[in-house]
This record gives C-alpha cells, structure tokens and sequence, in this order.
C-alpha cells in the first residue's frame, strides 16, 4: 500500500513541523507571553497531530493527544489556570507526543502505559475543575470525538442547490406500476483497487430506471479499528422500471464482476413493496451511523477525478444529454449515496447527481471539512479553480533527493563550465570572441543557477538554536545553577545537511557550558560575577565559512586539571608540556572528561570528542579558546555548502588527488625546504623557526614515485586551531573547485581519504584527509 | 549466431525462469568460469582504468566514475588468491548490485548467459575455505563447472587493518 505510506510520510513531515512549532509556541509562553494566539496555535498543532493520528489508526498517540487536548482546551477558555507547574506540564507533554510521533513512524511499540502519568495529571487536572462546574463537562472517559454524519453526493450536477431529498416510501415504486427489481452490492477492496467508483456504477443503474440506494453501514468499526483502505460499505439498491431486465442491470456489473458480489431480485411486476422490504428501509432511516466507506478517491488525482466526472451519457428513456461538471471531490468517501430517479421524460440525470455529495471522512483535522458540490456554472468554474490553485504554491515539499540531485548536477556543471572557460588560451580568445563572450555569460548564469540551488537548500540556523532555550532551563534546573542563553544570528542560513549535523555538537558544547563552565551561583557572587551565567550562541558567516560560537562567562577550562587528567589516561606523555592552547584543544580528544562523577548530564567522556568528529564530518573544525575565570570560548568553523569545495589538484604516483584549498597554508619546492632529520628516521621540515611534522603521501598511499625527490613539492597544511603538517606530493597541477562524492555511498571509509571527485577528464580523484592522516601518525607512534 | 541462439533461449525460458530456474551472467577467469544472478547485473563494460585506493587490499583494484557516482573496482582473480590481473582493453568490468552499493568485478571476459535449474545447483565440497567463503554453490552447464559467487563475501574485507 505505498500510496497509503506516502500519505502517512506526509502526515509525519507534518507532525515534525507541527512538533517545532509548538516548542517555539512553549518557549514563548514559558517567556511570559501567554496570549490566546499562542495558546490557539498550540492548540491546533496537537488538534492537527491528534487528527491525522486518528486517521492512520496510531491509537497510543491519539489517546494522549486527546488528553492533552482537553487540558489545553480548557487552559484556553480560562477553566485553567496557565500556571508555570502546567507549562512545565506541558512541555513534557510535547516530548511524549513526540516520542509517540517517532515511534508511530518507526512502526515500534512504545510501552502501554507511556506518558500515563502525564495523561492522569491531565485527565485530574481537567477533571478537578469540571466536577466544580458540571460533571458531564470534564468526560475524561470520552471517546475522541470526530463526528462524522453522511452527506449527500452529488453525482454529476449541472445546478446550484441540492434539491430536496425525496422521502424514501415516495420513491418506491407505486402499486401495479413496473418491475420491481432490488439490488444488493457488495464492493471488495479490489474493487476500489482498479480504479472503480461505485457512485460511477449507480450512475449507469439511474439511467435504467427509477432508482432508490441505501447504504449498508453496519460494518463500519469504530474509528480505532478503521482500516483506510478497507471495504465496510455495501449497497441495497432498488430499480423499478418496465422494461427491466437482469440482463440489463449485470450488464452495469461488467466491468466489476468478481470483484464484487451482486444479489439481483425481482420483486415481482406490478407488486407493492412487501412490508419488510419497508421496514428495512424504515431502519436504514434511522439516524446515520458514522459512514464511512472505502475512499478509492484518495488514489486519483485530482484530473483523473475530473476525467471521471466528465462524462456524457444519454439515458435511454430520458435523451436529456448530461454533462457533469468537474467537481472537485476531496480525498473523501462517498457515504450514502441516496438518489432518484424518476423517469419522466424531460428529469435529467442531474438530478440524482444533485442528491449526492461526498461525505468528509477520518481525515477531517488534517483536510478541512470539504463538501464542494459541482461547480455551479461551467464558465465560473475555471475562475475559482485558478484562484484556489494560485493560493496552494506559496510552497511545495520536495522530497531532499530530489534536491541534492539538482544540487549534485549543478555542482557538475559548475565544473565543466570552469574546465571550458580554462581551454580557452590566449589565440582562442582573441579569434573567437563571440565564443569566448558566450562563455562568460555561461559562466555568470552558472554561477546564478548554483546561488539558487543553493539557497534551495539553505535553511536558517534558527531551526538549531530554537531547541537550546529548552535545554538550557533543563540544565539550570538539574545542576541548580542560573543560566541565561543569548542566541544571536539566528537567521544566517547554511546548508540543510550541515544544519542537521549541527544539533548533537551543539546540545553537547552548550552542556559542557553549562556543567563545567559556569559556576554555581554562590561561586559567581563570590568571585564578583553576576549570579546569573551567560551562554551566549552565536552565528555569522565569514568569508566561505559559517562561524557558530558558544562562549560562556564561567571559569573557563582548568588547564591543570585537564593536563593531569590527560597524563593520567595516557593521552599526553609525561614529558611533554604543552602550549595552553593545546590543552584546551585536550578537551576533544576521545575518553577525555574530568568531571569527577559521571552525572547524567557529562562527565562520560563522550562529548566533546562527538562534537569534533561531526563536525569533521561535515568539513568543519572546532577551536576552543579559554581564559582562566573569565570564560571558554568555542568556535565551529562550517562549510557554507558541503556541494562544491575548493581543492589544489596534486599527483601523487600516477594518480590524482585534492587537498581542500582550506586547509593549505602555502606550497614550497622540496628544493627549496628545510627538512631535517629525526631520531625515529622520519623528516621534520622547519617552516619560519617551526617545526612541522612531514607526511611523504607517496610512502603513506605505498605509490611507487619516479619523481626526482627535488623536484616534489610539499603542501603545507593547517586545520583549524591544530599543529601544521607538510604533505609531500610528486606535482601540483592547480586549483579547482570540485563536487564530493561519497566513497562510503559504494564502498567505505578508506583510511586518510575524505572521499572522491570526479575531474573533467571523467577520471576519479581522491580527496585527502588531512586530519585522519595526522592522528593516524600519532597512533602509530603511540603504539 | 550466436547472439540470436541466445535470445532465443530467453525467450523460451523466460516463462519458466520465473519458477524454479535460474539466469546467470557467466564469465571467465584464466580457464575457469564463474557465474552471478543475472539480476545483480546493472551493466558490463571494459576495463578502463581505476584510481587506486590507498590502504586497501590488492584485490581492490581502485575506483571508476560510472555516470558521476564513484563505484569500487574489485579484481576476482586477486580475490580468489591468484595475483592481480593485468588489465587490458580486452578485460571487463562487471557492475552489480550487491545489498545497496554498486561495485564492479573486474574479471577476463563474460562468456555467455545460463539459465540452470535451482535443484542443479550443488554445494560447494568442504575443503579449502576460500572456496565455501567466496561461492555460494556449483552447477554444471554442458559440462563445464560454473561457480555461483557469494557477491557479498567477495566484497568484503576490502579494508587494510592495521
């Protein structure tokens, strides 16, 4: 059933947006501004959560929604005190929704009595006022009350209002006048399956004869139980026209048969209804059970609807020619369908069109009470179908792949556009001028088309930093200390993949602030330092980077303590002493925590080290900066765009490879460095008074080099807030922007490779990974 | 001739394929013929060069851009133990599917395809481990062994671990 799972897709996307919103509604309350409007938005996002839930069956979740909605309900008509303990309520709740929402999606089971506790505070709180009030107002026993009444569907239509329904006795033939003829259908799932509509069907049966229709709804289970796709509604039809046969009514069936049963009776010519036939009919007028009937509309779209809604048809005994509007039927069932006919010469077919109009079904939160009937006029129509149409792209979702492909495309074209505008020497420029004008038009439009691509994909970093508030109060509250957050820039946008890599660095970076950086409140006062501490979240953009800082006015790192912790587990050998700078830079290194005791909030030694490999993983670096009782600093430095990366071109052996443009500090002939030998055997190269470890790619990548060992170059590389390597490469060949590609997408990691790209020529290049290749050095000599 | 031999038999197994047989893309090493679910085949092409990987096994024989997605270029020869090959223009590239990845087997030639029945299959005698590791089972087509390869063993391990 994809078409079911592309609905419940969507119903997430939805839920997830829904669920942010919502957290920005408490942030703002919780900030003081209790107004209605948040109040109703609040309540509508878990209104809409709770409706769409309804609809897939996720049963869990709808019950605690329900709940949850009642209490809300009640906050907003003023039942309710808004107070801080039912915000902090509140909030809670919006995480167990969540977890619900996460584990509908995932199809896992969450525990049955999950969010309980919260749900009996509600149902307590909704409760203790209600009983002062009214004992029927509060209901917490209530089922969820999506109401659902059978409506008339229009079958075809030329006309303004639905015309009267006739009594059903009225319809019924009249003593002694025709052949009587009933009709029991039963649809399968099959049949709706093949694109088949039932009202269609009736349709062709009216042309035959004065028809009567009934719905047979006693199967509908109850909204829990629903199955959207499944079958729950038959058809008692009754046909009364002179010359009827049951060939004629089969011969309506023909397309359905088998999937479908069909009972066919003749009640006998010239009879009255018997009284039971009566009766039933009696019943089925009692009030409307909730119908709901298989919706084989939510499969077409919306010009196939229209397709089959266009249709001519010349009923034999009544040659009125009736052209049905396009009639706009939203993703509904048809319920009842009740309709008459009555052959008169000169009635039209629309008349049983006009008794008959899609009934909304389960999906009522998620698409707004529909019932359109046909267009009134055919020249009116048009008119509001583009109005209607021209408010609903204001946006669309587009699934990500679809994206990155154009992205992906744009980054190649950006390529081949710079490789061509390189061909171009000086004898071509000067004799094809117009060539050379084209390109360079060519060149600026790329460069438009990849800015748009690009701002496709971009997203404002708020959508991060909108989640710390939340975890900065959690963390005042635990640690006992006072905390303000300062969030700045929170508009820059960057790249959607960098964002999303960006919330688990950020959590644990504004963690360790909060839990090693700023001091209790009494230490702050004593040290003359306002009572409350500031993290401060920042975010601008820098030239081709994104800087994202974190910076608190806590005691800043203890250096001491992080160099003997360090010593201790082996991470810095005894005799070394490091710079300040490399033993803040400590901090990141993997195992490394000096809390004392392992609270849940750090002190396990992950963290930090998870913070400087995702950010690694996304291109970026992080630089710690810290002065003694005045605070920390922290610094991710992040690629714009993860699509297209500035590279030197470099060969090594036979084979290409490119280091990011980034991380080079500059190029020197091997003639012309300083390498001096160590101890170990290896080289170091001496740079201006400082020595940098060398790094012979050839030897590293075991390629087998003819070059003369003068006439290599070495690459001299610096990644951010790290000490300096040289890479010793056999050429340079130039600079050049490439698109990255994945070697994980195919193969795996490859130790010292970031990935690969693809080079005009069509071969594959591999780009260097600076980083991995210096640690993976350290871990050799470590060992 | 052949060519059309060929499509004939297709054609007139492919009702029967359906059930219980088997189509197989067979090819060549040295003497010997090797055979994978025809399937897992997503298209076969020569040997063009491949950049080499650094830190990989020597049956990893690098990586080729096929249509802008980087693919791995794994040598069976060198797989099955028997040095590298020394590619030609002559040498082939087969590129398949295996799990979610794409990777191409690079081998001497492909010979032909094979539809065999599921009950012909055998099980690969007991012995040496390279041979139950890197096939999945024997069948015998006009009396020649085909050896079905395990895609997913021959890939593997394709990291140096230090």
């Amino acid at each position: 059933m994809s078409d079911l799972d592309d609905f419940k897709a969507t119903y997430f996307d939805e839920c997830s947006e829904l669920l942010t919103e919502l957290e920005e509604q408490f942030i703002a309350i919780e900030a003081g501004e209790r107004d209605a409007d948040r109040l109703n938005a609040v309540f509508r996002a878990i209104h809409s959560v709770k409706g769409g839930a309804g609809a897939f069956g996720f049963s869990a979740l709808v019950g605690f929604a329900h709940a949850y909605e009642t209490l809300l309900d009640y906050v907003r008509d003023g039942r309710i005190e808004l107070t801080d303990e039912v915000v902090t309520l509140c909030i809670r709740a919006n995480d167990i929704v969540t977890d619900h929402v996460a584990a509908a999606r995932s199809g896992e089971a969450l525990p049955a009595d999950y969010g309980m506790d919260e749900k009996n505070r509600f149902d307590a709180l909704a409760r203790g006022d209600a009983a002062s009030e009214d004992d029927a107002a509060g209901e917490p026993d209530e089922e969820f009350d999506l109401e659902f009444v059978p409506v008339m569907v229009n079958i075809g239509g030329n006309d303004d209002d639905f015309p009267e329904i006739p009594d059903t006795f009225d319809a019924l033939p009249m003593e002694g006048e025709s052949g009587h003829w009933e009709v029991h259908f039963t649809p399968h799932r099959a049949l709706y399956a093949r694109a088949n509509d039932p009202l269609l069907l009736f349709r062709e049966l009216a042309v035959l004869g004065e028809m009567t229709t009934k719905a047979v709804l006693e199967e509908i289970p109850p909204l829990s139980d629903f199955e959207p796709f499944a079958v729950y509604c038959s058809w008692e039809i009754t046909l009364v026209s002179e010359s009827l046969t049951e060939a004629m009514i089969r011969e309506v069936f023909e397309f359905v048969e088998g999937d479908c049963d069909i009972a066919i009776a003749q009640l006998g010519v010239g009879t009255p209804p018997t009284a039971e036939v009566k009766a039933a009919l009696v019943h089925h007028e009692a009030p409307p059970a909730p119908a709901v009937a298989p919706i084989n509309l939510l499969e077409l779209a919306d010009d196939e609807v229209a397709h089959l809604l266009d249709f001519d048809i010349e009923p034999p005994a009544a040659p009125v020619k009736v052209k049905a509007e396009k009639a706009e039927i939203a993703p509904v069932a048809v319920a009842v369908v009740e309709a008459k006919v009555e052959d008169a010469p000169g009635l039209s077919f629309a008349d049983i069109a006009d008794s008959i109009k899609p009934a909304p079904v389960a999906k009522v939160p998620l698409a707004p009470k529909v019932v359109i009937a046909p267009a009134a006029a055919p020249d009116t129509a048009p008119g509001e179908e583009g109005e209607r149409r021209s408010l609903g792209v204001q946006s669309i979702r587009v699934d990500l792949d679809k994206v990155d492909r154009v992205v992906n495309m744009v980054g190649e074209l950006v390529i081949t556009q710079s490789m061509l505008t390189q061909q171009m020497d000086e004898t071509l420029r000067t004799r094809y001028t117009e060539l050379v004008r084209g390109l360079e038009v060519l060149a600026q439009t790329t460069r438009g088309l990849q800015d748009s691509v690009m701002a496709i994909r971009a997203q404002p970093v708020k959508s991060v930093f909108s989640r710390m508030p939340r975890l900065v109060r959690e963390l005042g509250l635990k640690t006992g200390k006072k905390i303000k957050l300062e969030t700045v820039g929170e508009n820059t946008e960057i790249d959607k993949t960098v964002i999303e890599q960006l919330s688990d660095p950020l959590t644990h970076m504004i963690r360790n602030s909060a839990d090693h950086g700023i001091e209790s409140p009494e230490k702050r006062l004593a040290k003359g330092k306002p009572e409350t501490g500031t993290i401060r979240l920042s975010a601008e953009q820098a030239g081709g980077n994104i800087l994202i800082i974190v910076e608190d006015d806590g005691a800043g790192i203890n250096r001491d303590r992080v160099l003997q912790v360090a010593r201790d587990k082996g991470i810095v050998a005894p005799d070394i002493t490091p710079t300040d700078e490399q033993i803040d830079q400590l901090i990141f290194a993997p195992g490394f925590s000096t809390a004392e005791a392992v609270s849940d909030l750090s002190g396990r030694g992950v963290g930090m080290d998870v913070v400087l490999s995702n950010i690694k993983k996304i291109g970026g670096s992080v630089h710690v900066r810290s002065q003694t009782g005045r605070g920390t600093r922290m610094t991710l430095r992040l690629p714009l765009t993860l699509a297209v990366l500035d590279v030197m071109l470099v060969k090594v052996g036979d084979s290409p490879y490119v280091v990011p443009l980034s991380s080079i500090v500059e190029t020197i002939q091997c003639s012309r460095a300083n390498f001096e030998r160590v101890p170990s055997g290896g080289q170091v190269l001496q740079v201006r008074g400082e020595y940098v470890q060398v790094i012979d790619l050839a030897q590293r990548f075991a390629m087998t080099t003819t070059t003369e060992p003068e006439s290599r170059f070495v690459v001299l590389c610096e990644a951010e807030g790290s000490a300096k390597v040289a890479l010793i490469v056999d050429d340079i060949i130039g600079q050049q922007q490439v698109v990255i590609k994945s070697l994980e997408e195919n193969f795996e990691r490859v130790e010292g490779i970031a990935g690969g790209t693809i080079l005009g020529d069509g071969n594959v290049a591999l780009i260097v990974d600076v980083q991995s290749l210096k640690t993976s050095i350290i871990h050799k000599n470590a060992a | 001739m052949e060519a059309l031999g060929l499509r004939d038999d297709l054609n007139d197994k492919s009702a029967a394929a359906a059930q219980n047989s088997l189509q197989l893309i067979a090819f060549s090493i040295g003497e010997q013929t090797y055979g994978v679910e025809i399937t897992t085949v997503r298209e076969i092409r020569a040997w063009n060069g491949a950049t080499p990987l650094p830190n990989t096994r020597e049956f990893v024989r690098g990586v080729i851009n096929l249509r802008g997605t980087i693919v791995p270029i794994f040598d069976l020869r060198a797989r099955f133990g028997d040095g590298q090959t020394t590619p030609t223009k002559n040498h082939v590239v087969v590129v398949m599917s295996v799990g979610d990845k794409w990777v191409g087997i690079l081998v001497d030639a492909v010979s032909d395809i094979l539809t065999v029945s599921r009950d012909d299959i055998h099980n690969v005698p007991e012995g040496n481990s390279i041979d139950t590791e890197l096939l999945n089972g024997i069948v015998t087509h006009d009396s020649r062994m085909v050896g079905l390869i395990d895609l997913h063993a021959v890939v593997s391990g394709a990291r140096m671990d230090n």
